[in-house]
């Protein structure tokens, strides 16, 4: 190595700013976090889903066992039979129960 | 790459990493963010390099090419100064101010492969794995830029 080289060597690269390394390990953090955010969503999304899916059909399948209203057709009139109200005069009229909702 | 993997390559090399991307760049700021930018893009990314820690090299390298290329077209910045001298003497400091200017002109393979051999204390064949070429050809550039380097500067003033 030459008398030149030597003199080199006695200088010194001014050194990075202070928060260099500080800054360089909080960048790596986020990205580690980044990269496996969507996986995690993902997975978050599809659970929701699931679950709100789940309480729709629960409830679909409790809306079918209630009661259907039923009414008591007479030639003349339709009364509710949840109405509780009883066919004046009409003792042995023909009750008709129809299935529809009105 | 693996989060534990390079916060250790990081640690060990976070000096040198530096120096390559000062060595490219020549202004602090821009070095910074070289490596700063390489950190980013190797912790995202799903490659696995036989050598990490090269491999790291030539990212922070590259994203200083990078660096400079897009500074370039919009602002012709000026070299900063990046040589001290570790004594107080005026001599001293004259004489790092005028290795830091001289090697501005030398040129970029030159300057690199004086910096990285002296101030990294990389061998020829590292620089030559990070640079992408042979030792013998790194080992040329620096002796043509040593040589260059003594021609423009003087130690007596």
């Amino acid at each position: 190595m030459s008398e030149f080289e030597n003199q080199l060597r006695k200088l010194a690269v001014i050194p990075p700013p202070p928060d260099y390394e500080s800054q360089a390990r909080q960048l790596i953090k986020p990205a580690r976090s980044q990269s496996r955010a969507p996986t995690i969503w993902a997975l978050a999304a599809t659970l929701v889903i699931s679950l709100a899916g789940n309480v729709f059909m629960a409830l679909e399948r409790h809306s079918d066992t209630k009661p259907v209203p039923t009414e008591i057709q007479t030639s003349r009139t339709v009364y509710s039979q949840t109405q509780g109200m009883s066919i004046p005069g009409v003792k042995d009229a023909p009750q008709i129960i129809s299935m529809e909702y009105f | 790459m693996r989060w534990q993997q390079l916060e250790q390559l990081f640690k060990t090399n976070s000096h040198r990493l530096y120096l390559v991307a000062m060595a490219v760049t020549r202004h602090q700021d821009m070095a910074e963010d070289a490596v700063h930018e390489a950190l980013m893009a190797m912790a995202e990314s799903k490659a696995a390099p036989d050598n990490p820690e090269a491999y790291m090299y030539q990212v922070v390298r590259n994203k200083a090419l990078r660096a400079i290329k897009d500074r370039k077209r919009y602002v012709r910045a000026q070299p900063e100064t990046f040589l001290t001298s570790t004594s107080d003497s005026h001599a001293d400091r004259f004489f790092a101010v005028q290795v830091s200017q001289k090697l501005n002109s030398l040129t970029a393979e030159q300057r690199e492969t004086i910096i990285l051999h002296i101030y990294g204390e990389l061998t020829f064949r590292e620089i030559a794995e990070i640079c992408g070429s042979s030792p013998n050809t790194v080992a040329s550039w620096y002796r043509r830029g040593i040589a260059a380097l003594q021609k423009g500067v003087s130690r007596d003033e």
